[in-house]
């Protein structure tokens, strides 16, 4: 009997841990790519995977090199990556796939940091993915937690617990949902939507200009830090793995001290590993300030360039299979496909929404309709006229706003642009019985990041009713 | 070494298992003990030890000569070498720096001013423990209440027994001494009551007693900042903060030393269910009342040289109970609240009849009243200084102003879960004190006890206030 207490309770114990732990995970961005990638790893080899920070995910574009080089890759990039700590999830990756090429990427952040809180906390993604039963885990978390975190590395609920209010008990899915009007999100990499701020801009107007400068502080890469490179590609040579060393474009680069690329190439020769420093390329994949999100990480549009530079760096290096008939690899491919005509495809064509919406009492629309050709957009609106207002329509007009992407707001028109609007606008007066409401807009955006229709009364200030939002418009 | 600690939560499990590896064999047994316990003690400070084995040394062999001398004059001579090093170390570490601060103060009244200063001096956690558990040992010797011991190594354990080393129970020797010198074989019912004890004491410690701390040190931390109602609430929640705190670590200490086989006293009856000063005193620091009943309050003479004397008595005990605390007027006051009241118990009718469930009164009104005064009483023992007090006892009927829960430190969710918590307590204290917890937990079915063994866990676990270093010492620790 005593056995069996004793049994029953250590079962509700390990069985209430293991429900508490998942709960009180967080749920961030990462739980998507680390699932993402055992599933992946599950159903095909995974022949290139991509380490290293937010630098790594925010430039190499799987699906991109998938179909520049027929393989089958993974961003595994995680924020604040420590090179100290890459080997450890390197060598959780290999338990579930095979890959034939390691693409590291480093740079000054990764290799000289400090150890804040905010630094510590960004390992604990990466550490969550390793098995808490590695000895290397434990050593490496020994090395960088103090006695007091020690056990939160290891638990999630331990580290979170004092959030205990906000947790949800039911759903235990800590995939994040992303919201696809910013970001977009695939095997890892995380491109975003979002363009440096004009201010941030002007401060690396030249950054293309390559400023060698050599002074006392220079950042030598030796002692423990080299012995941190030399342990990830060890890891990955000890395998059999071909290895790349990289540095994403950084508008940085040349403010901080280009002495260190040259440092991090010498330790790359002496390990006898390929080193790319994409900062000496900006020209040959045109490179501008448009293509970074702020000064240190590209954007979906610097990402795409960079990445489809690096599947040709790749290719011609690197002798990998030929996986283009896989299921895996033709579903990426399908990826890229709407990848491309979602942020590049320039054509014209329809949208169309087919739910009902209130504006304002009695007046409700059932269909909306946005047509693209060339540079005219006509926006179509079927109103629902059974509901008639008793006080009429008279004074009432629909707003229609296209808002452009942050990247094309120079397209915008010269009327709009000098009144400091960020998106074109048109109007239509609304008539007694009307059923259809068009409005067309003239304008030289490509991309539209959201469509917002409202009633206003002609001579008075503010909305009338509710806005009509529409995110992520990708005509037909 | 905290218990609330990773490095107790490391150093328990691998004392106890050498522990019941050496069980059997009392000399190894109790080295390990006094090894362990020291090893406890010095993880605050190893120079703390010196002090707790020159104590040590000195009542073990007082003890001996007190009994080897036939001469009453000679016995009486050692007994006052004991209370005047025991004493004396308690003085200098403990009030050296109040006294110095009180005489500087007592002749600015007379206008005569002195530069102040203040010694540099670090108070050794538990002297006031551990003081008081070795002065019982040798006043028992020499009222021949007690054989002293010639085996140096039980004493030396005795003195420094870390289950209960720096917040008692202030244990009598005769009551443990005697455990030191048998062997016991592992009880597993002994080893769960224990570890159910050590669980819930850990829960009152980490999930009610630190939850509710930071309302209160928001608020007494910053007086000039808050009104009545705040007042109010910071007072009621330290009330139930410190009886979490330091009722906590007695069903801790209690709960290891029963894992190990030995029996501490109780220390707490559901206090806050008195219905009297008088009462509640026979269940708060049980441990602590008894030891200045025998050994301060008796000596005085007691209730035997006349009524006067009784109440007078009864005021310096606990007027000293309050110094005891600490070196502070307000701890002083604070006893002397106590002290005044009991008095006033004791002289304007026999309680037992007042607070009984008569006609006119209910028990709870009594128990609602006992608990008022003894939240009055705190306000001194919780405040910063004597002026913090003051302002604070002014203020407590100001209810101009009002502030949001929040901005009393807690979320609305943590305020609302510290609310429930005490009603949880109090239901708890109420139940264990008609059927005893433990009897009523043996007596539910096998899956619904595992179910609230797996409860206790995860509560500390979910709701505990611990991480980013925030470890808190228990309050009772300085003293």
């Amino acid at each position: 009997m005593k056995k069996r207490a004793v049994f029953g309770f250590s079962l509700f114990l390990v069985v209430g841990y293991l429900y508490l732990d998942k709960a009180f995970s967080s749920n961030h961005y990462y739980i998507n790519t680390t699932e993402d990638f055992v599933e992946l790893a599950d159903k095909t080899n995974i022949d290139v995977i991509f380490m290293g920070s937010s630098h790594a995910y925010t430039a190499y574009n799987p699906i991109i090199i998938n179909d520049q080089c027929n393989t089958i890759s993974f961003n595994l990039g995680s924020d604040s990556l420590l090179m100290s700590l890459t080997d450890l999830l390197l060598t959780e990756a290999f338990k579930y796939t095979n890959p034939k090429l390691i693409v590291i990427e480093a740079y000054i952040g990764s290799l000289f940091v400090k150890y804040t809180e905010e630094v510590k906390g960004h390992q604990l993604r990466a550490l969550d993915f390793v098995s808490n039963l590695s000895p290397m885990k434990f050593t490496k978390t020994r090395k960088l937690f103090s006695n007091d975190e020690f056990i939160g590395v290891y638990s999630p609920l331990v580290r979170n617990h004092a959030s205990w209010s906000g947790v949800s008990f039911t759903n235990l899915s800590k995939r994040r949902v992303l919201d696809d009007n910013n970001v977009f999100f695939n095997s890892g990499y995380l491109g975003a939507l979002t363009v440096i701020t004009e201010e941030v801009k002007t401060n690396y107007l030249n950054f293309r200009d390559k400023n060698i400068t050599k002074d006392s502080s220079v950042v030598r890469i030796k002692g423990k830090t080299k012995n941190e490179i030399a342990s990830v590609i060890n890891v990955a040579k000890n395998a059999g793995i071909d290895v790349l060393v990289v540095t994403s474009p950084d508008l940085r680069a040349k403010y901080s001290n280009y002495f260190f690329f040259d440092e991090l190439r010498s330790v790359c020769d002496s390990l006898e590993v390929n080193y790319l420093n994409l900062n000496d390329h900006y020209a040959d994949f045109n490179l501008t300030t448009d293509d970074f999100k702020d000064s240190n990480h590209l954007n979906l549009y610097g990402g795409t360039k960079v990445s489809k530079f690096l599947g040709g760096y790749i290719n011609k290096n690197y002798d990998l299979p030929k996986r283009n008939l896989d299921e895996a690899w033709q579903q990426s491919k399908l990826a890229y496909d709407g990848f491309m005509n979602q942020y590049y495809n320039t054509g014209d064509g329809t949208y169309s929404l087919d739910d009902d919406f209130i504006f304002l009492n009695e007046i409700e629309s059932s269909q909306l309709s946005i047509v693209k050709s060339g540079n005219e957009f006509v926006i179509t609106l079927n109103l629902d006229v059974s509901k008639k207002s008793k006080k009429g329509n008279k004074g009432f007009a629909f707003e229609f706003q296209i808002h452009p992407r942050d990247n094309e707001q120079n397209l915008l028109s010269e009327k709009s642009k000098s009144r400091k609007w960020k998106f074109e606008r048109g109007a239509t007066p609304l008539m007694d019985n009307q059923s259809i409401i068009t409005c067309k807009i003239t304008s030289n955006i490509e991309h539209i990041k959201e469509v917002r229709i409202f009633l206003y009364k002609q001579g008075e200030k503010g909305i009338k009713g509710e806005s009509l939002l529409i995110n992520n418009v990708i005509f037909n | 070494m905290l218990f609330n600690s990773l490095d107790f939560a490391l150093f328990f499990p691998i004392f106890f298992i050498l522990y019941w590896l050496v069980a059997k064999k009392l000399t190894l047994r109790n080295i390990l003990i006094l090894v362990g316990s020291y090893v406890f003690y010095a993880w605050w400070d190893w120079r703390f030890l010196i002090l707790i084995v020159f104590s040590s040394i000195v009542d073990f062999i007082i003890g001996q000569k007190i009994k080897n001398s036939d001469s009453k004059r000679i016995k009486k001579r050692y007994l006052i070498t004991s209370l005047l090093t025991n004493l004396g170390l308690l003085v200098y570490f403990k009030y050296s720096n109040f006294f110095i601060d009180s005489f500087i103060n007592s002749f600015k009244l007379f206008g005569a001013e002195f530069d102040s200063f203040s010694l540099n001096i670090i108070l050794p956690v538990g002297i006031s423990f551990y003081t008081f558990q070795t002065l019982s040992y040798t006043i028992d010797i020499y009222r021949g209440r007690l054989e002293p011991t010639k085996n140096w190594l039980a004493f030396f354990s005795f003195v420094a027994f870390f289950p209960q080393l720096v917040a008692g129970p202030i244990e009598r020797a005769s009551h443990l001494l005697p455990q030191f010198f048998k062997t016991y074989s592992f009880d597993y019912k002994l080893f769960k009551s224990g570890i159910l004890l050590l669980a819930f004491g850990l829960f009152k410690k980490m999930v009610i007693a630190d939850r509710l701390a930071i309302v209160v040190n928001q608020v007494y931390n910053n007086p000039a900042e808050y009104n009545g109602p705040e007042y109010i609430i910071a007072t009621i929640f330290f009330a139930f903060q410190i009886y979490c705190d330091f009722s906590g670590y007695s069903d801790i200490a209690i709960g290891i030393a029963r894992t190990m086989g030995f029996d501490l006293m109780k220390n707490f009856d559901t206090p806050y269910f008195a219905r009297s000063i008088t009462d509640f005193w026979r269940r708060w620091h049980i441990s602590l009342s008894t030891w200045f009943r025998d050994y301060v309050y008796i000596p005085l003479g007691g209730s035997r040289k006349g009524e006067f004397r009784v109440y007078l008595n009864l005021f310096i005990v606990f007027a000293v109970s309050g110094l005891w605390h600490g070196a502070a007027v307000t701890f002083i006051i604070w006893g002397a609240i106590h002290g005044a009241i009991i008095v006033l118990e004791k002289a304007f009718g026999n309680h037992n009849l007042v607070y009984s469930r008569n006609k006119l009164f209910s028990a709870g009104f009594f128990t609602l009243l006992t608990f008022t005064i003894v939240c009055f009483a705190w306000i001194f023992f919780r405040a910063n200084s004597f002026s913090d007090s003051l302002y604070i006892v002014q203020n407590l009927i100001n209810f101009d102003g009002g502030r949001s829960i929040i901005e009393l430190g807690l979320t609305k969710s943590e305020f609302y879960l510290s609310l429930i918590l005490i009603v949880l307590l109090l239901g708890f204290d109420l139940i264990h004190r008609k059927y005893g917890a433990l009897k009523l937990l043996n007596s539910i079915p096998l899956t619904l006890r595992l179910m609230t063994y797996t409860v206790i866990v995860y509560s500390i676990v979910v709701f505990g206030i611990y991480g980013d270093n925030s470890v808190s010492e228990f309050i009772y620790f300085q003293f």
